[in-house]
């Protein structure tokens, strides 16, 4: 992308006046998230007040109902969002625009910091007496509002001040939930999917995460950190989270017995905000549930390691799909099934939704490995993630794993997320898994409405589309934004006001991720950009909608004035001005439109110069006009020749006036014979 | 086969020609006149020749014109040969020179007409032309200069927008 396509950040825009100082020489890593970076920040009005302020990452969905929940009834021991606005930001790559979270600044440190040094004030006694009741009112606290915070990690809790007396837990509201949370802090339900699609989760997750936390805190180490990834998980399968995690240490005491019934695997099992208060109180009855089995009667060895866990050959199918669909296509699978997983009762319904059969390929569609290979782990592990290509996700992550594909510009992710919004591949695997996992039909209903828009090259749909449905809060990712945050469409039309002035945006109708994001924030504009999609072969045609279209936002959020985009617009209907055949017309046009240019509005250029009224006219007129020309031409062709006595015409018309003449003679001889 | 009889039918039914038509009546008026005046009716018996034979030689789209043209001026001559002195005085009408001559001069007149009206004609429409040329021509350029030299050139472009105009 040239440089002049680039959008210049707006010279006013800071939304706290001078409130609030942003002092980006001084980031503060350990408040950062994925969702943004911290920097201190200084407030004008109470200089002795500590705040934070975090600069959003403008590929990553904020949490909206957070913010509105927590700004207006903050939770206590729970850092808080305070205000938030567009704000110029001196950041390393230059000067943007973007959103600015102001936050409360716990001035005690963080109990574990970002490169796993442990704050001196944290102990075992600390831990157990007061830490772990703060966590839990913190997290009773944003329970009660129905969120849940799935953001809990060692390094994101504070000591409220110097003293180290209170603590305080990071905020949740600045990511997706779950959104890149260590496969370790993840509960074992949801530990398999990738790290953006993890979904919402529940309360059980929030409380896995805590025990997690806790149990980093005890041992003052990122449990999580330098291990691999599958070997991690297998060990959680195993061994159990809490050993895992701990590598075979105990914690011992009552500590234990806390974290032991915090990182419980089965979510059933896990303990709740009154377990932990039982607790406190001594009574420590522990949960008895009925314990699953996941374990297979025989072990199937895959890849060279045998499995015994469904959920594990599950993850291991998913993460090597193609020789997944080699290994199942060579099983008698209806077989393989009663002799591995003899409590599954294998019908012929199954059968036929699984549709594995064995033998070679040919003639099978381009997925069909693949869709097979998602059918089949959707059997193993009904509660798991939907597993299709390179892709792992709960159904209630797709809008935090659209964002995270576009953010990575991975469209080998793009087409599978494309492919899986296909209605009988999703309705297949929640038959599949139906029995088992009721949520996954709930949020496959939800994504219903992409199915037929996912996969369209129309200009203002295709995954675009999608992207901006299911993350209202995310602000345009069009390339010309780079520099500043486009939130809604006045801010969209104000930004091209200032690319037009910078000699930019000829194209920018023509970029999806516009069209897509004007689609969902506008206000019936779906019109328009179904118009331009239809005239994008049609320059001339395309710029009078694109005129129409500005014209109308202009109106409908009352801007008065555009006058880069007014300029850009004649520009651009100077086309289709200049195919008005008719010239007395284009003059008259010419002059209007340079009349209105000078006033900025596009809407009164477009109400006073209606393009595609005039270019209807004027083709009717001008059809006219050439049937006229062509009466005229053979008029003009059969008056010039020269005409003789012999003409037909001459002949008719003279003889005519002959016979006139010898009637009037016999006429006379008549009179002279009376008389 | 019935339909090749029905077209044979329709192509054997001849449109019948002016002499056909005029003979009838001619023959009565002549039938009437000689019950009055026997050298009435000889001489337009006698005087009508160039029409009987101009009836039946004549050819063309216009040949029915020509007859009638040469029919009343031949008439014109018989009738002021009629209302003439040898009328008068009952002359056979064989020997009547000076009828006779009205009557053929009278035919010639026709033939005449028959061949300088369309002369005529032509010079006057000729004129007729090039007024109407010289119109046709100023509205030809008052196109040209509205909508461009595209309105000579190819086919006619007609096919109008019909996408809404948005506003």
């Amino acid at each position: 992308m040239v440089s002049s396509e680039q959008v210049p950040v707006p010279n006013e825009a800071n939304a706290f006046s001078e409130r609030f100082r942003i002092d980006t020489s001084k980031p503060l890593p350990e408040f950062s998230t994925p969702g943004g970076d911290a920097y201190m920040v200084v407030d004008a009005e109470h200089p002795d007040r500590a705040y934070y302020a975090l600069v959003h990452n403008p590929a990553i969905s904020v949490r909206n109902t957070v913010f509105k929940y927590l700004s207006d009834d903050p939770v206590a021991s729970l850092i808080c969002p305070i205000e938030r606005g567009l704000m110029n930001v001196d950041l390393p790559g230059g000067l943007k625009q973007r959103l600015v979270t102001i936050f409360e600044r716990p001035t005690g440190g963080a109990l574990l910091g970002p490169k796993g040094e442990v704050h001196p004030k944290l102990n075992t006694g600390r831990l157990r007496q007061s830490i772990a009741l703060q966590l839990l009112k913190a997290l009773a606290g944003l329970h009660k509002r129905g969120v849940y915070h799935r953001c809990i990690r060692p390094t994101a809790i504070y000591f409220a001040n110097k003293e180290g007396e209170d603590i305080v837990l990071g905020e949740c509201y600045s990511t997706p939930a779950g959104y890149k949370q260590p496969m370790g802090l993840e509960p074992l339900e949801l530990a398999f999917a990738q790290e953006a699609g993890r979904g919402q989760g529940s309360e059980a997750a929030d409380y896995y995460q805590l025990g997690a936390t806790l149990q980093c805190l005890y041992f003052g180490e990122m449990l999580w950190s330098g291990r691999d990834r599958d070997s991690l998980l297998t060990a959680r399968v195993n061994q159990g989270s809490f050993w895992a995690l701990s590598g075979g240490r105990d914690v011992p005491g009552t500590l234990g017995v806390l974290l032991r019934g915090l990182m419980a695997d089965e979510p059933e099992a896990r303990w709740i905000a009154a377990d932990v208060i039982g607790w406190y109180e001594g009574n420590t009855a522990p949960k008895r549930t009925p314990m699953k089995s996941w374990a297979m009667n025989r072990p199937s060895k895959f890849e060279g390691t045998a499995y015994v866990d469904r959920r594990l050959l599950a993850d291991a199918f998913g993460r090597n799909p193609l020789a997944a669909a080699k290994f199942l296509r060579k099983l008698d699978f209806p077989m393989w099934v009663q002799q591995s997983l003899r409590d599954v009762i294998f019908t012929e319904k199954l059968d036929r939704a699984l549709a594995v059969r064995p033998g070679d390929t040919m003639g099978a569609g381009r997925n069909a490995e693949f869709e097979m290979v998602a059918r089949v782990c959707m059997f193993l592990d009904p509660t798991g993630p939907v597993r299709y290509k390179s892709l792992s996700l709960f159904l209630d992550a797709f809008p935090a794993v659209v964002a995270d594909a576009f953010a990575r510009d991975d469209k080998d992710a793009l087409a599978a997320l494309d492919e899986l919004l296909d209605s009988a591949f999703i309705a297949t695997l929640v038959d599949i898994a139906a029995d088992k996992s009721g949520r996954l039909h709930g949020h496959s209903t939800a994504l219903r409405k992409y199915f037929d828009m996912s996969s369209s090259r129309q200009l203002g749909k295709g995954m675009e589309r999608v992207l901006y449905e299911l993350n209202s809060a995310l602000p345009c990712q069009s390339s010309r934004f780079k520099s500043v945050w486009i939130g809604s469409v006045r801010q969209l039309i104000m930004a091209l006001d200032r690319l037009a002035g910078a000699g930019g945006g000829d194209t920018a109708m023509y970029d999806r991720h516009i069209a897509a994001f004007c689609a969902v924030h506008g206000l019936d504009l779906e019109r328009y950009i179904n118009q331009m999609a239809a005239a994008q072969g049609d320059p001339a045609r395309f710029n009078t909608i694109v005129a129409e279209f500005f014209g109308t936002l202009q109106a409908q959020l009352k801007i008065p004035s555009l006058p880069n985009l007014t300029a850009k617009v004649t520009q651009g209907l100077g086309a289709a001005i200049k195919k008005l055949r008719s010239k007395s017309r284009r003059e008259a046009v010419e002059k209007l439109v340079e009349k209105v240019k000078k006033s900025g509005d596009i809407a009164r250029l477009v109400r006073e110069v209606n393009v595609s009224r005039l270019s209807h006219e004027d083709a009717a007129e001008f059809a006219q006009a050439r049937q006229a020309m062509i009466q005229i031409e053979r008029d003009r062709m059969r008056l010039a020749r020269k005409m003789t006595a012999a003409d037909p015409e001459a002949q008719q018309k003279g003889l005519k006036v002959a016979r006139l003449i010898a009637t009037a003679l016999a006429v006379f001889g008549l009179t002279l014979v009376i008389l | 086969m019935a339909r090749r009889g029905g077209n044979k039918q329709i192509r054997m039914r001849r449109v019948p020609s002016v002499g056909a038509r005029l003979m009838p009546l001619f023959l009565l008026l002549v039938a009437g006149l000689a019950i009055f005046s026997m050298p009435a009716a000889t001489l337009l018996c006698l005087g009508m020749i160039p029409t009987i034979v101009i009836v039946y030689t004549a050819t063309g789209i216009y040949a029915g014109l020509k007859a009638q043209v040469v029919g009343l001026s031949n008439l014109a001559g018989v009738l002021a040969a009629i209302s003439g002195p040898s009328q008068q005085v009952m002359n056979p009408p064989v020997f009547d020179t000076y009828g006779l001559a009205l009557a053929f001069a009278g035919a010639a007149l026709g033939y005449i007409l028959v061949f300088m009206g369309p002369v005529v004609a032509a010079i006057v429409l000729q004129s007729f032309s090039q007024e109407r040329l010289r119109q046709l021509t100023k509205q030809r350029q008052t196109l040209i200069e509205q909508w461009g030299g595209e309105i000579l050139a190819g086919p006619a472009e007609t096919k109008p927008d019909h996408e809404g105009s948005g506003s």
